[in-house]
């Protein structure tokens, strides 16, 4: 007879352990069933691997410990809570729930024991997706890769194109001769980070890459490739499939667990207390939807709370007490008020709206009130949850009202840049105030808050810029209509001559415009950021209209195509707008035939565009007919900032006798910001991006950012000034405190009088300047 | 676009013209009983000036340091620097009333006009010097510059040895060692002007394969001459803008010693 328990748990990941520490706390009688190893899912990470405690501000509770930290950290601390807590652990690979009477049954080939209630906490991670060639049952073929130094002078096979091959693949890649299997030509899944390491690696031949190829089959010894050129053989000693993780949907299904369709993404649906559809049977974690360790210790520590019939309250709801504190009624009512006034989170799940309150302010504004400022550099996303507010328009007196249910910021969301209006409350109202990376998580996430915010971005690009007079009902069915294109980076929106008929509204990147020079030559004529229209001169007239400049992305672009058709159909219904264009139109045209191409200008913009200063605000110049290459510049930075410049003055590039050093142009679309586990960088509101303490030294901002500014460097005391000692100090100490974290300028906001680097330069050759400042100085100095 | 002696309307200029206009005129008007001297009244205040002068001037060193310093910028500082320095030779004459000996006063004069001389040659140096970098380097630094040179020897080591004895031979006549340090690249005797005739005379007797080699051997050589040229130029124009510093800063401190001196004597033997 086999052993009955109260509570069979299956699965020693963060929700297991949590629940089955909880059950021991409560003395039920429980089981903990693990096929292999506690945490098993962080056990097969790569070794020291940094694992991150997301999201920061969620509680944790119950008895499993856990913060940020390595692979080894954690598990360390898991086992000794395994110990610690009692925790009864059994190992076994479940192959069957079934549930007879009252009881579950938990079998593997026999009997494992019976259960009145059941805790489903086996995670995806389990369940590598297959290869599903011949031959994929040989024990060179492995899932998993957790320690890459055990492998020396192998030849070694990755497949897959995700962050987990990237690792696995780059980790080998010192001492193994590594190849990676990738169905498409580069890494469009993988952290952009991860996708720039791995193309740096194949550049340099460290890795091989068999682009659009795919195993075909195993043989001893050698893997055959299908590739585009044909059948290829490949040594082969181990083979690693990264081929990401499937949802172990037959085998729920055989525990009699019902799906709400059958689409591949879709997960089974669990009441507030996590009970499925059978009753007694709980089902926690990523098999629900939740990925994250945290939220799966709550949920752990939650259920066993719910099968004893305590009443818990969600383990985030202090934080969204707090944030709604400002309002008044119950917290849950409040929660309610603010979901139905917001259509455009209707499609959000419940967790994933708590996340959003938590992560975002309450704001209740009085009558005229600012919001925000044009050239603002805040890139909060606000929607408005009561009252109304007005967006400054040029061309409208009374610019444009947005009510309750509406939201406003998206511009900023997009593109990253300034704020293009300025908004004022107009009555008293009420905002949620949400970070622009909390809500670009929920437009990746959730298909229906994308596509609305495209066409909200598109629909007030239009009015604020293009066509304030035209009604937002004649744009809408516009906006429907657009498409949305992709330009690589030097690809041609249109060119100069052909014949008009598309209308471009630049999304995300930049444009560069150019004209012909009588020679034949394009010359560069300026450039255009996203939240620009361009194209739209040669679609005034009903007649075919050549183009008069070129158009092309500086940068990979996303833009919205609208067709010459319904451009003039906006036109015809408004004969303001009609009048208002034409005019333009002529100026442009006339401005155009009487300005001469200048290939001077031409030639400066392309320098600004490639050293990424047309898209900075405030960059370091050098006057190379000043610099007397004291490195006063240098030591200032240094003696600031740890010990560490940040800036180099030898290098960089120049153009005529300006040259514009490796330090950090403080970018409108600081590229940096893109993937920064912990947020730390941040704009300032001058304009500033910085980095701050809460960095974890993870290099990607080194890698995203073009320009190679950011380095990795060790935090010394900062030097407090001046002293004779110091003149026979050497800066740089070579003893370290703490681990390495990111480092780059931060226009020495913390000083005052600005940047030590321009205080510092004897001879007034180092100077920060904007665009048109550097453009002003060639010109003085030609 | 101004340089730094013009600082802001080249004010520091103006305020030490006119200081030094304005002593001179005193001095002109003043008759003390005695004699003009640095014992007499105006003697007194020139020598205090100029003494507080040349501490502010060697204040400049530990300013220049001061990276948390919020007054001012460093460049306005050298502007008052250099055109304080400069008063101050007109400034220390009217103090002793030009009266000049053999003697430890007159040493501590001396090492100061060696200063300011060394100061000056520097300050020029600054502006004039600053532009010819960028031009010997084109656009590359020294060490870029310094290693495609050395790129271009290897390839001539390979041309040559690849090539017959008539190709080595050529070598030994148009090739040159270059290790540049800062006196000969100074004097800018450190690249050779080719021998032409002599290259045409041995590529004449060459094979017409050797010749080819040969030809190349030369390409590649005029290649380095001319990246050697250029770092010549450069380490001159560097060391310009460097070595005064190696006397302006000793002389400085030693001129300190001697005005301690000269004002210790003056008191103690008044």
């Amino acid at each position: 007879m086999a052993d009955h328990f109260e509570v069979a748990i299956i699965g020693a990941g963060p929700a297991g352990l949590a629940a089955a520490a909880n059950a021991a706390q409560h003395k039920l009688s429980h089981v903990l069933i693990e096929r292999r190893e506690i945490g098993n899912t962080i056990y097969d990470y790569q070794l020291r691997k940094f694992v991150m405690a997301e999201p920061g501000k969620l509680p944790l509770r119950g008895q499993i410990p856990f913060q940020a930290g390595t692979r080894e950290q954690i598990l360390d601390a898991w086992n000794k809570a395994v110990a610690a807590c009692a925790i009864n652990v059994r190992r076994a690979e479940v192959a069957a729930i079934k549930k007879i009477g009252e009881h579950f049954e938990i079998s593997s080939k026999e009997v494992i024991c019976t259960a009145k209630h059941v805790i489903l906490a086996i995670g995806v991670q389990g369940s590598p997706r297959k290869l599903g060639v011949p031959g994929e049952a040989a024990p060179v073929v492995a899932y998993t890769l957790s320690d890459p130094d055990q492998f020396q002078g192998k030849d070694i096979i990755v497949v897959g194109a995700g962050d987990a091959a990237i690792e696995n693949a780059l980790g080998l890649s010192d001492g193994n001769n590594v190849s990676i299997v990738n169905r498409g030509d580069d890494f469009p899944r993988a952290k952009d980070a991860n996708s720039a390491k791995i193309m740096d690696a194949i550049r340099a031949q460290k890795v091989r890459m068999y682009a659009n190829s795919e195993v075909a089959r195993l043989e001893p010894g050698i893997v055959v490739l299908n590739t585009p050129q044909g059948e290829e053989s490949v040594a082969c000693d181990h083979l690693i499939a990264r081929l990401g993780c499937i949802l172990p949907r037959k085998f729920l299904e055989s525990c009699g667990i019902q799906f709400p369709s059958a689409d591949a993404a879709a997960v089974p649906i669990v009441t507030a207390r996590y009970e499925s559809n059978v009753p007694g049977l709980y089902i926690l974690g990523a098999l629900i939807g939740y990925p994250l360790i945290k939220q799966a210790i709550n949920q752990g520590y939650e259920v066993i709370e719910h099968i004893l019939g305590h009443a818990v309250e969600p383990a985030d709801q202090v934080l969204v007490d707090e944030k709604l504190a400002v309002l008044p009624g119950s917290s849950a009512q409040k929660l309610q008020t603010i979901r139905s006034a917001l259509p455009l989170w209707s499609d959000l799940s419940e967790a994933q709206f708590r996340e959003l309150i938590i992560e975002s302010t309450v704001r209740v504004l009085k009558d005229g009130e600012i919001v925000f400022q044009r050239n603002d550099y805040t890139d909060t996303f606000f929607s408005i949850v009561e009252g109304e507010v007005q967006i400054e328009v040029p061309h409208l007196a009374d610019g444009i009202k947005l009510q309750t249910g509406s939201y406003f910021g998206e511009m900023g969301l997009m593109s990253g840049r300034r704020r293009t209006a300025t908004v004022r409350a107009c009555g008293r109202c009420t905002l949620i105030e949400s970070p622009r990376k909390q809500v670009l998580k929920l437009v990746n996430s959730v298909a229906s808050v994308k596509r609305e915010i495209d066409k909200a971005f598109l629909l007030r690009a239009l009015e604020t810029s293009v066509f304030p007079e035209v009604s937002r009902s004649v744009l809408q069915a516009v906006v429907s209509r657009a498409q949305y294109r992709h330009f690589k980076k030097g690809e041609a929106l249109f060119k100069q001559g052909e014949i008009g008929d598309v209308l471009y509204f630049i999304r995300k990147g930049s444009v560069k415009v150019s004209r012909r020079h009588p020679t034949g030559q394009e010359v560069t004529q300026t450039y255009l950021p996203a939240g620009s229209i361009v194209g739209e001169m040669a679609l005034l007239s009903e007649e075919p209209q050549p183009r008069s400049a070129s158009v092309a992305a500086v940068v990979p672009c996303e833009v919205v195509a609208i067709q010459k058709s319904d451009f003039l159909e906006i036109l015809k219904s408004n004969q303001a707008a009609r009048h208002r264009l034409t005019a333009l139109a002529r100026s442009r045209e006339l401005e155009n035939a009487s300005m001469p191409v200048d290939p001077q200008l031409g030639s400066v913009l392309d320098f600004m565009m490639a050293q990424g200063v047309t898209d900075a605000d405030n960059f370091l110049l050098i006057d190379s007919d000043r610099c007397v290459g004291c490195d006063n510049c240098e030591s200032a930075c240094a003696a600031t900032h740890g010990g560490y410049s940040r800036l180099d003055r030898k290098g960089g590039k120049s153009f005529a006798s300006i040259q514009i050093p490796v330090s950090c142009r403080h970018c409108e679309n600081p590229l940096c910001m893109l993937d920064c586990p912990p947020d730390a960088l941040t704009r300032m509101p001058n304009g500033e991006v910085v980095i701050r303490d809460c960095c974890i030294g993870c290099g990607n901002c080194v890698r995203n950012c073009p320009y190679g500014v950011i380095r990795m460097v060790y935090q010394d005391e900062t030097s407090s000034g001046f002293s004779l000692f110091s003149l026979f100090r050497k800066i740089k100490s070579d003893e370290h405190h703490g681990p390495a974290k990111a480092g780059k300028c931060d226009l020495c906001s913390s000083l005052s009088g600005g940047p030590a680097c321009v205080r510092a330069c004897p001879t007034g050759a180092a100077m920060r300047v904007n665009p048109s400042r550097m453009l002003a100085i060639l010109a003085e100095k030609r | 676009m101004e340089n730094f002696l013009g600082y802001k309307n080249r004010r520091w200029m103006w305020i030490n013209l006119a200081l030094v206009v304005l002593l001179a005129i005193l001095y002109l008007f003043d008759h003390p009983i005695g004699g003009r001297s640095g014992n007499s009244w105006l003697g007194w205040i020139y020598g205090f000036l100029a003494a507080a002068g040349i501490l502010y001037l060697m204040y400049f060193g530990v300013r220049k340091r001061s990276y948390y310093s919020t007054s001012g910028t460093v460049q306005g500082w050298l502007a008052a620097h250099v055109w304080l320095g400069v008063a101050l030779a007109i400034i220390v004459p009217l103090h002793c009333a030009f009266s000049f000996g053999i003697n430890v006063h007159t040493l501590a004069y001396v090492l100061m006009l060696v200063v300011i001389l060394s100061g000056v040659y520097g300050a020029v140096c600054y502006v004039g010097l600053a532009p010819a970098l960028r031009v010997h380097r084109g656009g590359g630094t020294f060490k870029e510059i310094l290693n495609t040179l050395r790129q271009v020897e290897r390839e001539v080591l390979a041309t040559a040895s690849a090539g017959g004895e008539g190709v080595k031979q050529l070598l030994a006549v148009a090739d040159f060692p270059f290790e540049p340090d800062v006196w000969s690249c100074r004097r800018g005797k450190l690249v050779p002007e080719p021998n032409r005739a002599r290259e045409a005379e041995i590529l004449a007797k060459l094979s017409e394969q050797e010749q080819k080699a040969g030809l190349q051997l030369l390409a590649h050589l005029a290649k380095k001459r001319q990246l050697a040229i250029q770092l010549q130029a450069d380490v001159a124009a560097v060391s310009r803008l460097q070595l005064w510093l190696y006397v302006h800063l000793p002389v400085s401190f030693a001129l300190l010693a001697a005005l301690a001196t000269h004002i210790l004597v003056v008191f103690l033997y008044r």
